[in-house]
């Protein structure tokens, strides 16, 4: 499809999302949400009339259909070209300590919310054929002291798979999975980086993947500074 | 009797299927286990089984329920078997259905095991029990939010191995394929064959064999490991006959 396309991005306020909602709002109609707006997204609606923001709680899962669908009504959007559910949330730590509070938490903002959305979002994305990316993680497959947040991640990718062939030939399903990137989450979850940050891809560059992959025909790929350096950016054209 | 103190057990949704012939098992050897159910009448209270009633899918309720568990004995083994599925087009479901459903299958299970582990509610040697499916290895089309749930413990599962065992308690992860359970019965496909299902009890004996052995993942029967090993090697192969055998089959939405 050529054209501005509608393209909903949830955690847009910041790190990889903020990245993706830069580039794909020079070209496409864009709508952010997140828990409440940031400056730096502020400065960039100020500049682009079809960028907007909603604010969606996602650790409230059971509230999100009815604010997105009054507020896409409200926008006029009956149609989404592209979903990139992005939003997510984590907590460093001892499972053994882990309190009941956080394990609730990353299971709503980062699988339920998602669960949710897509529930929300079929019909608009089944009008364009469109597609519905999820941002996963390379914790995926199990992390210690990251136990709650693996699980959250590993429900997304189960999720997406079954999804992907329920939804054939109607709205494809694709999971992308972040590796380490130099943004505020670790700081977030509990965690102080040293040197070791520097070897993070920056959220500019999982961004870029991510369009690209958006642009292209596959289900689920990891994207780690050794994918961009290997020049995963360099494949596809993007999304036009 | 002897004069050693028997061991205790916590067994979520022993009322019926599996987690009653694991009940069931305990039992026939000298543990006393403890049953949560939402639907404790079916529970027969003998010497060794004690029953409290719990929606599990109700987190204020499972906060209670933990605050009472926390004024009892320790546990020696804490089975998490307890889940509903909800099978169907994805979409057609009322999304009410997944919130529950992943309150029980995944909020639950991973909150009950960390505030008794941190209560030191968990015995020195003791086990700690996931339930996952086979449909982690072979994907699930028409049960997309129950294959997540169930991708969803397992990862858990496994992430908590190491920081349980240095409390000194062992987790293990049980994959079960089709049992002959009412959870089968109601989900599948109308005129699916129940014939090649496992009888629960069958599964109840090999899933405990394995715990105490201190298996990590458990695979019960020589099909769940065949179909495991083909869903690791072939994720598309099993994506694709599990949408053939089950989704284009199933004739309604069950939840
Ligand atoms: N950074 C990494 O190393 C890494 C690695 C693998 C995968 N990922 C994944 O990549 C995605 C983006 O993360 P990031 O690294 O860019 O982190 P980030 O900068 O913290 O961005 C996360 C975004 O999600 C939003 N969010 C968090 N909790 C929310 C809630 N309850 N409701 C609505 N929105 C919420 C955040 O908003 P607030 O600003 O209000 O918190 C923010 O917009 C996440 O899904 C993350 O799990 C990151
Ligand atoms: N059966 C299979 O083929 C199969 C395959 C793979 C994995 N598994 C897994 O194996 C485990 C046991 O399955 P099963 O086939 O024995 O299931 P089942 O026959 O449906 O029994 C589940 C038990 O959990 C109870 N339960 C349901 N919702 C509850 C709630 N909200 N609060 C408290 N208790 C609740 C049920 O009580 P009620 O009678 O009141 O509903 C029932 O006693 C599950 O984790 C399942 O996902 C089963």
């Amino acid at each position: 499809m050529a054209g501005p396309r509608n393209i909903l991005i949830t955690g847009g306020t910041s790190g990889i999302g903020l990245a993706l909602v830069d580039r794909l709002s020079k070209r496409h109609r864009v709508l952010v949400t997140g828990r409440k707006i940031s400056p730096a997204l502020e400065a960039m609606i100020v500049q682009r009339p079809d960028l907007d923001f909603l604010a969606l709680d996602q650790s409230q899962p059971e509230k999100i259909t009815k604010t997105l669908t009054s507020y896409l009504e409200k926008k006029k959007w009956d149609q989404i070209h592209n979903a990139v559910l992005n939003a997510g949330t984590g907590f460093v730590g001892d499972p053994v300590h882990e309190t009941s509070d956080k394990i609730a938490q990353t299971i709503a903002v980062n699988l339920m919310a998602n669960i949710e959305l897509s529930h929300c979002l079929f019909p608009y994305l089944q009008k364009t054929k469109g597609k519905l990316t999820f941002v996963g993680s390379t914790a995926r497959k199990g992390a210690k002291n990251f136990s709650s947040y693996a699980a959250s991640k590993a429900g997304l990718h189960g999720f997406a798979r079954a999804l992907k062939e329920e939804w054939r030939n109607k709205v494809a399903v694709q999971i992308l999975h972040p590796g380490p990137t130099k943004t505020d989450m670790h700081e977030k979850a509990g965690l102080k980086l040293g040197m070791i940050r520097h070897l993070f891809a920056s959220p500019e560059a999982v961004a870029h993947m991510i369009e690209n992959s958006m642009g292209r025909n596959r289900f689920s790929t990891k994207m780690t500074s050794f994918q961009y350096w290997g020049g995963n950016h360099l494949l596809g054209r993007g999304l036009r | 009797m002897s004069a050693r103190p028997s061991k205790r057990a916590l067994v979520t949704g022993g009322a019926m299927g599996l987690g009653k012939a694991l009940s069931a098992n305990l039992a026939a050897q000298g543990w006393q286990v403890t049953i949560i159910d939402r639907d404790a009448t079916k529970i027969v209270e003998k010497d060794q089984l004690h029953s409290i009633k719990c929606d599990l899918s109700d987190p204020v309720a499972v906060d209670r329920l933990i605050e009472e568990l926390i004024n009892q004995d320790p546990f020696d083994s804490v089975i998490h078997n307890a889940a509903v599925s909800a099978t169907g087009r994805f979409e057609t479901i009322p999304v009410q259905k997944y919130h529950q459903l992943m309150q029980l299958n995944v909020t639950t299970p991973m909150i009950i095991s960390s505030r008794l582990a941190a209560a030191g509610r968990l015995n020195r040697g003791a086990h700690l029990v996931f339930l996952s499916s086979l449909s982690h290895f072979t994907g699930y089309p028409g049960a997309a939010v129950y294959s997540a749930s169930k991708d969803a413990i397992a990862v858990y599962a496994k992430s908590i191995r190491k920081p349980f065992a240095k409390i000194g308690v062992t987790v293990s992860c049980v994959f079960p394929g089709p049992m002959k359970t009412q959870q089968a019965e109601r989900h599948s496909p109308t005129n699916a064959d129940a014939e090649k299902r496992m009888q629960p009890e069958t599964a109840a004996a090999l899933i405990l064999k394995s715990v105490f052995a201190n298996r990590k993942t458990i695979l019960p029967g020589a099909n769940a490991k065949a179909f495991a090993a083909l869903g690791k090697v072939m994720p598309i192969v099993t994506d694709f006959a599990m949408r053939k055998i089950i989704y284009e089959k199933l004739d309604k939405d069950v939840y």
